[in-house]
């Protein structure tokens, strides 16, 4: 009953913000603060991804103004730090380094004021030291990897390949070591991807990871070969869109695999087929990346064992997705995210 | 240091209260046997009890000094407050004017403070002392709870729902659903429609401390965790609740938290979908809240959260439910 008569309103508004679309904006701008408002959405609001938390270079509480510190610098002050970025200031400098010095907060104040609870005294040394190494160390999120204290977050290790991380020194012992810190669920596609790197070769050969899973990776991971194909400035700016920090609208993981590179670098298969000296591809998931057809893909890339698993899976498939929402294959790289 | 400095002043306060009380005119009386509550000015001496209205659960100040919660067939301890022991000749739990419930030791006429709620902090009002028939025993200011016994069971009713408004039980996002997996909490929106809920407030289910109060994060907004005094039975630590994406800075800081405080208002900030834009700005409103027993703040994981639909057993929930655990 109560579903109907919220559908029944839900209808009722759409009529409503259809007929009224011209007056949407003057009606919220002369709302006051707790008024109800006539806004249309076609999708549901969610937010709070757990994964998120967990791709972001320094602890969640590094990110953000606390608001003990409007008790010692005033509201007024905090406030109107605050609405810088309200007004168009990147959000990630809304940090605890940046608020303690813009604002003048002295060390002793501060101290006082967190009470011992949000921030450990390591935390604090580091917030008022200007040593980046110490407030990594201090923040550095629990499901990031650090390496000669420089930090790098599981979704930068999953867009990267072997040659990066030998270009910042991250040897294969430590990323070995780094796998079991991350064996999550909501970090499963990313400790898949780093797997994948560090054997360098096809899959398939390797026993440590499940069968179900060798598909998948073939799929959703870029190997060095191909990243060879393209300039480095060029890559990093590409796969810069899947990272969460510093990104208002990062792209989903999903989107995130061989057949948008090759699409969207244009390479060419003849190229691509010289390249994968190991053999990473089968002939036929070489043929179906550059087929443009979904249900080709669809059958190079998902084992029987997969499909059935498809069910429980912890991510959609937008290669599955593809093949029952749209028939053209550029369509696998505008699906939009279920888990943004 | 500070905290211990803080403690002393408590005591020294309290006991100048208590003396001063003492020398005017008798304020503090024995409790009734047989009550499930002590008033203000109300207390238990040595072998004194309060038993809950169902008769399951008392509580009981001892002639060893200790105060403990039993339950009463069994007899079992569920929680005490570990002040045995000490050389004094008799003993004293009382409820007292000021709102702090406080165990007394007492030699020679002198009082000393043993244990406290700390629950004076939360100034002038009615106080009582309840012992609930769910075991918990509260400290309550007019009717809401400042302060529990941390052997709350889990999926008790003692947790307040955080909104007044009838209609914001709606949820556009589950707990652990597979259609978002990782996702570990429940949104909230209203029956009304999503921009209904925009600007409500946001009540504290369960009293506690506020241990995060931060504005405009990145990823959660902002956003308050508060640790409540509900002890997890199977890891032994206490249950923290967080409620992110709120519409202005909280209106809590860190301490202290009573149950059905205001913690802020329902708002879209940090990382919500869809998001505002200039011609839609309430894109994304609605209140994600998630419950952990990991003593997490953040970067919860599967492991570490709980079902928060289960903590409101009085709420009817609509939309993407869920009964995962
Ligand atoms: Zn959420």
């Amino acid at each position: 009953m109560k579903i109907k008569l919220f559908l029944f309103t839900f209808v009722f508004l759409m009529i409503l913000s259809a007929c009224k679309s011209n007056n949407i904006q003057s009606d919220i701008s002369s709302e006051g603060v707790n008024s109800k408002v006539f806004v249309m959405q076609n999708e549901l609001p969610v937010g709070g991804d757990a994964r998120k938390e967990m791709c972001t270079k320094y602890k969640t509480i590094f990110y953000g103004a606390d608001t003990f510190l409007a008790e010692i610098v005033g509201k007024e002050k905090f406030n109107e730090w605050l609405s810088e970025f309200e007004n168009g200031r990147n959000k990630w400098e809304c940090n605890i380094y940046n608020a303690v010095r813009e604002l003048n907060i002295s060390k002793d104040d501060f101290i006082k004021a967190n009470k011992g609870v949000s921030y450990t005294s390591k935390q604090i040394d580091a917030i008022f030291s200007d040593d980046e190494d110490e407030i990594n160390r201090a923040f550095v999120n629990d499901f990031a990897l650090m390496v000669d204290d420089k930090i790098y977050t599981p979704d930068w290790l999953a867009v990267h390949t072997m040659s990066d991380y030998e270009k910042n020194g991250i040897d294969s012992g430590k990323l070995k070591e780094y796998l079991t810190k991350i064996n999550t669920e909501e970090l499963y596609r990313e400790k898949l991807s780093i797997e994948a790197n560090l054997l360098s070769k096809k899959i398939s050969t390797n026993t440590n990871v499940s069968k179900n899973s060798y598909y998948e990776i073939d799929f959703y991971n870029i190997p060095d070969f191909a990243h060879q194909l393209v300039p480095d400035d060029e890559y990093e700016k590409w796969v810069g869109n899947f990272i969460v920090e510093n990104n208002d609208n990062v792209r989903n993981m999903s989107e995130f695999n061989i057949v948008n590179f090759v699409r969207e670098f244009k390479i060419k298969k003849s190229d691509f087929i010289k390249a994968d000296k190991d053999k990473i591809y089968s002939k036929e998931q070489i043929d179906a990346i550059f087929s443009g057809s979904d249900s080709e893909i669809n059958d190079a890339f998902i084992s029987e064992e997969r499909e059935s698993s498809f069910d429980t899976s912890s991510e959609t498939s937008p290669v599955q997705t593809a093949s029952t929402d749209a028939a053209t294959s550029s369509e696998i790289h505008n699906e939009t995210s279920v888990t943004d | 240091m500070q905290v211990f400095v803080k403690k002393r002043m408590v005591y020294v306060f309290a006991f100048l209260v208590l003396f001063l009380a003492a020398l005017s005119y008798p304020v503090a009386v024995k409790a009734e046997a047989g009550n499930y509550y002590l008033s203000m000015g109300e207390y238990l001496s040595g072998g004194m009890r309060i038993t809950s209205l169902n008769g399951k659960y008392f509580a009981m100040m001892q002639t060893d000094g200790n105060f403990v919660i039993y339950q009463s067939d069994t007899q079992k301890a569920l929680w005490h407050t570990n002040t045995y022991g000490g050389n004094y000749t008799s003993y004293r739990a009382m409820m007292q004017t000021d709102g702090n419930f406080v165990v007394y030791g007492i030699k020679n006429g002198a009082m000393t403070a043993l244990w406290n709620a700390g629950t004076h902090v939360y100034g002038s009002g009615t106080y009582r002392l309840e012992l609930g028939d769910d075991s918990v025993l509260r400290v309550k200011k007019n009717g809401n709870t400042v302060w529990n016994s941390p052997n709350a069971p889990i999926n008790s009713s003692g947790w307040s729902y955080m909104f007044t408004e009838a209609d914001n039980r709606y949820i556009s996002s589950g707990y652990k659903l597979s259609e978002r997996p990782d996702h570990y909490g429940i949104d909230i929106i209203s029956t009304n429609g999503y921009t209904y809920i925009y600007g409500d407030a946001i009540r504290n289910v369960s009293a506690g401390n506020v241990v995060v109060s931060q504005a405009l994060n990145a990823t959660a907004g902002n956003y308050v965790v508060v640790e409540t005094n509900t002890i997890d039975t199977n890891t032994n630590k206490k249950i923290k609740v967080r409620y992110l994406h709120m519409k202005d800075s909280p209106s809590v800081t860190i301490g202290q938290i009573a149950q059905g405080t205001i913690v802020g208002y329902v708002g879209n900030t940090g990382d919500v979908s869809p998001k505002p834009t200039s011609s839609n700005p309430y894109n994304g409103t609605h209140l994600h809240f998630d419950v952990n027993n990991q003593g997490k703040n953040s970067g919860i994981s599967s492991a570490d959260a709980l079902n928060p639909q289960k903590f409101f057993p009085g709420i009817t929930f609509l939309g993407k439910t869920s009964t995962v655990d």
